[in-house]
Formats: C-alpha cells, structure tokens, sequence
C-alpha cells in the first residue's frame, strides 16, 4: 500500500511540474508559487474546518519551520525548469539530484534514519542514469 | 542549458531535504497542521518576494481569469503529491521511497510533455534508462545495507 501511495504521489509531483510550468508561461515565478501555495493553504483550511480539527502551528523543533522556504524554492526551481525544457527532462534531471541527496542522507544517517553507507558498487547504476539524461538531452 | 540544468539538479536535492523535513512536521504537528506550516509560510513568502519585485498580475483579476483553468491545477495536485509522499514514506527507506516516486513523477511527466508535443520516443527511452538506474541503484542500496548490517552483527575479533 505504501509503495501505491508513493507512485500515485509521484504522479501528482509530475502533474504539478507540467502545469506549473505552463502557469509559468503566464505569470512570473514568484506568482506561480504563490497561486500553487495558495490553494494548497485554503484547501487545508477548508479540510481542517470541516473535519472540525484545531489549528496548531507552534511545538515543532526550530528547522521545521525552513519548509515554506523549501517549498517556495521547489515551485520556483521546477516552474523555471520545466518551462524551458519541459516536465519530462526537468524530473529526470531531478532524479540524479535526489538521488544523491538520497545518498548522503542514507550515508550519513540525517533525520535518524538507519545508516547506509555509500559504496562504489554504486557507480554503475549511476552512469545509466547519466546515460539516460544524455539520450533525452542530445 | 547548464543553468536550466544546476537548477533541476538542486531541485532534486531540496525534494529530499524537503520531504524529510515534512515527515518530522507531521510527527509534531498532525498531518494537516504539518502541511499547513508549509502552505501558510510559503503563501506569504512568495506574496512578499512578488511585491518586492513589483509583480502586479495577482491584481488583475481579468488578465488571471483569461489564463486556462487547468493550469491552476498545479497546486492541487502539489498537495496531494505531498499528502501521499508523506504517508507512504513511513517504514520505507529513502532509497526504496526516491525509487518509487521517481517512477510515478518519470511517467506523469512524460505524458504530459507527449501530450503537449514535446516528448517523443527518445526521451521515452532515456526515461527507461534512468527509471532502470534508480532500480539498480535502489536494489544495490538494500544489497550494502544488508551487507553492512551483517559485518556489523559479527563481534569483534571474529
């Protein structure tokens, strides 16, 4: 089940990424990421009203409060990409960057996951992936 | 293209960072409040920044209105991403959790650029390659990993 979710979730992340960057044809970058947070925020709201829960932003540790910056950064980031060479090649790309993001943190174990290091047994997938974005590149 | 290209490879780093940031948020606030911190703060920081820049489309409700609707649909489907990312994130490793999404975000992503004419064959078989790689990698990750916890669980001198 979590694997479904994962895949469904990653779907949406390419949907988003297309329309994004259409939007981005039309209004500026900054405006993009406020239409795309906007309406995520009002329907959280309407969610949280009507599931009639309390609104509780405080008690969480210092660095949680970064995300908004995270989140405007990614709009931003994918709705430039996206525009210029399309969603398919902007998510491609983005893999290799998340797959050594994923690397670091699995090797040196950041948000208390379970640590696993790098090897260099590693390198071969990493050049199909490389392959991969020269072929969609060039 | 270098540029297009650093920025798309940033994008993918922060994805990580920020997904892992917005699973502690949902430890200490709920799943909804978690989401909202970043929705409310990332509202009225690009407000902020498209003001200081002295972008005036948001007040112009006419020209807004011209836009095609499904283009707004992008920050739906931003949160949905986020509330499924998030749930099944739990009790699966990074590795096994980039693998799976990637694959979701690889195909949605070339469809959409098929459907608007920017995608062809070639980029399919890259896609292939790349979604073939994050497998290899994926599996070779759970290889080390199982590896690793085996030396370890030897004692010392043995």
């Amino acid at each position: 089940m979590s694997h479904l979710l994962l895949l469904l979730g990653g779907a949406c992340q390419g949907l988003m990424t297309s329309f994004n960057g259409s939007l981005s044809g039309s209004l500026s970058l900054m405006e993009v990421c406020f239409i795309v947070h906007g309406i995520g925020a009002v329907m959280l709201l309407g969610y949280i009203l009507l599931r009639r829960e309390r609104i509780a932003l405080a008690g969480a540790p210092r660095y949680v409060y970064l995300v908004g910056f995270m989140g405007v950064a990614m709009v931003v980031s994918s709705s430039f990409c996206a525009s210029r060479i399309g969603a398919a090649l902007t998510m491609a790309i983005s893999v290799a960057g998340q797959m050594a993001a994923s690397a670091l943190v699995d090797h040196f174990g950041w948000f208390g996951v379970p640590v696993v290091r790098w090897t260099w047994k590693r390198v071969p997938p990493c050049l199909v992936i490389l392959a991969g974005l020269a072929l969609m590149m060039w | 293209m270098a540029l297009v290209v650093t920025v798309a490879l940033l994008n993918g780093m922060l994805n990580i960072f920020n997904k892992m940031v917005n699973v502690r948020a949902k430890q200490a606030l709920g799943m909804a409040n978690g989401n909202l911190v970043n929705y409310l703060e990332g509202t009225v920081i690009a407000l902020v920044l498209a003001i200081a820049l002295g972008e005036t489309h948001l007040l112009d409700f006419s020209y807004l209105s011209g836009i095609p609707f499904p283009y707004y649909l992008g920050g739906v489907f931003g949160l949905l991403a986020m509330v499924l990312t998030i749930r099944g994130m739990e009790g699966v490793s990074v590795a096994v959790s980039a693998v799976v999404i990637l694959s979701g975000q690889l195909l949605a992503g070339f469809v959409m650029d098929a459907l608007a004419g920017m995608a062809g064959l070639r980029d399919l078989a890259g896609l292939c390659l790349v979604g073939l790689g994050v497998w290899w990698n994926n599996r070779r990750s759970r290889l080390d990993a199982e590896a690793q916890r085996a030396a370890e669980a030897v004692p010392p001198g043995q």
